[in-house]
């Protein structure tokens, strides 16, 4: 073998760059968390039609929507009657459907929020350390 | 004589140096690594991080660049080692992806395609013997200096047979190109660096 080839073959390695291998390993973590992530959130949106299917045929059996409108129209700012008020509307959609739908809804938003946001740091270089 | 065993005994610690680099991956390793295990993908990492980011820093001719090449080679290559052989080389496999990305990157920026083409009519070929007037340069510094200046393909040619150890087959495998290419396209290398070298006397 001669000098060139020798030298060729005997070229030195630099070391790597900090920080490099472990934005490698915290990719294809997050890379494998993306389908469980995704899982959850379509889990989600089915509990959040399923509530809000539930409630509305809970308001269209029970002609909410006209007693609401009697009930708003004689509301009167004491607290008897606004508790009778309560009392009532709990009577055509039970209170624990209703926070389950609007917990829900505060659910879905915020992983749809978590999701937009970690794609644009992600863009950004700011999670994995990409130079644009 | 004694030069002679002497040469025997370089031979010898070359190739062994050689297979030092890339430590044999156990199968049982590469066959996690391909149901998706993130340990089994890591100690493919840590035993290729340092070659591939090597070989794809001279290629591209930039560390900050490599860096971002290097790191998207492995993601590649574990979105895709689902589809590797394990009968096959894990090394080509990852210096095939390597090459690729880096020639991609290549393109993008310099926004011609057909830089990386291997039909090159501007070297010549020629037969270099070892006791060409060529010769006497190569003991000069510099080489990576003249490295620098090859073209790309030309230097990945280079890179791959000498300081990575790979094949003719394997290096045609990785280019899809006929072994006897290989061999002209390598001889051209030789011949490009040869001439960088010698312009810096």
């Amino acid at each position: 073998m001669n000098t060139i080839e020798k030298k060729l073959a005997e070229l030195p390695y630099q070391e790597m760059p900090d920080g490099l291998h472990a934005r490698i390993i915290r990719k294809v973590i997050i890379m494998n968390l993306r389908v469980p992530f995704l899982i959850v959130l379509s889990l989600l949106f089915i509990s959040l039609a399923a509530s809000s299917w539930h409630l509305w045929m809970r308001l269209a059996e029970n002609e909410a929507l006209s007693i609401f409108k009697t009930l708003i129209m004689n509301l009167e700012f004491d607290s008897e009657s606004l508790i009778s008020a309560v009392q009532t509307m709990s009577e055509v959609i039970s209170p624990l459907s209703f926070l389950i739908f609007l917990t829900n809804i505060a659910l879905v938003g915020y992983l749809i929020y978590i999701y937009v946001i970690f794609n644009r740091m992600s863009k950004n270089g700011i999670i994995f350390g990409q130079k644009n | 004589m004694l030069l002679y065993y002497g040469k025997i005994i370089n031979i010898a610690l070359y190739y062994f140096s050689l297979m030092a680099s890339f430590p044999q991956i156990p199968k049982e390793i590469l066959m996690k690594a391909k149901r998706g295990d993130i340990a089994a993908f890591e100690t493919i990492l840590f035993a290729y991080e340092k070659p591939i980011f090597n070989y794809i820093r001279r290629v591209v001719g930039g560390a900050p660049d490599a860096e971002d090449i290097t790191q998207e080679t492995f993601i590649k290559f574990y979105t895709h080692i689902g589809s590797l052989d394990p009968e096959k080389n894990i090394k080509s496999f990852l210096f095939t992806i390597a090459t690729r990305t880096a020639y991609d990157w290549l393109r993008k920026k310099q926004k011609q395609p057909k830089i990386f083409s291997f039909d090159d009519t501007e070297f010549p070929v020629e037969t270099i013997g070892d006791d060409s007037t060529y010769y006497n340069v190569e003991r000069l510094t510099g080489l990576e200096e003249a490295l620098e200046k090859i073209k790309p393909q030309q230097k990945s040619i280079l890179m791959l047979f000498y300081r990575e150890g790979f094949s003719y087959q394997e290096i045609a495998d990785i280019f899809n190109l006929p072994i006897n290419t290989v061999k002209t396209h390598l001889r051209r290398a030789k011949q490009s660096l040869r001439e960088e070298l010698s312009s810096q006397i």
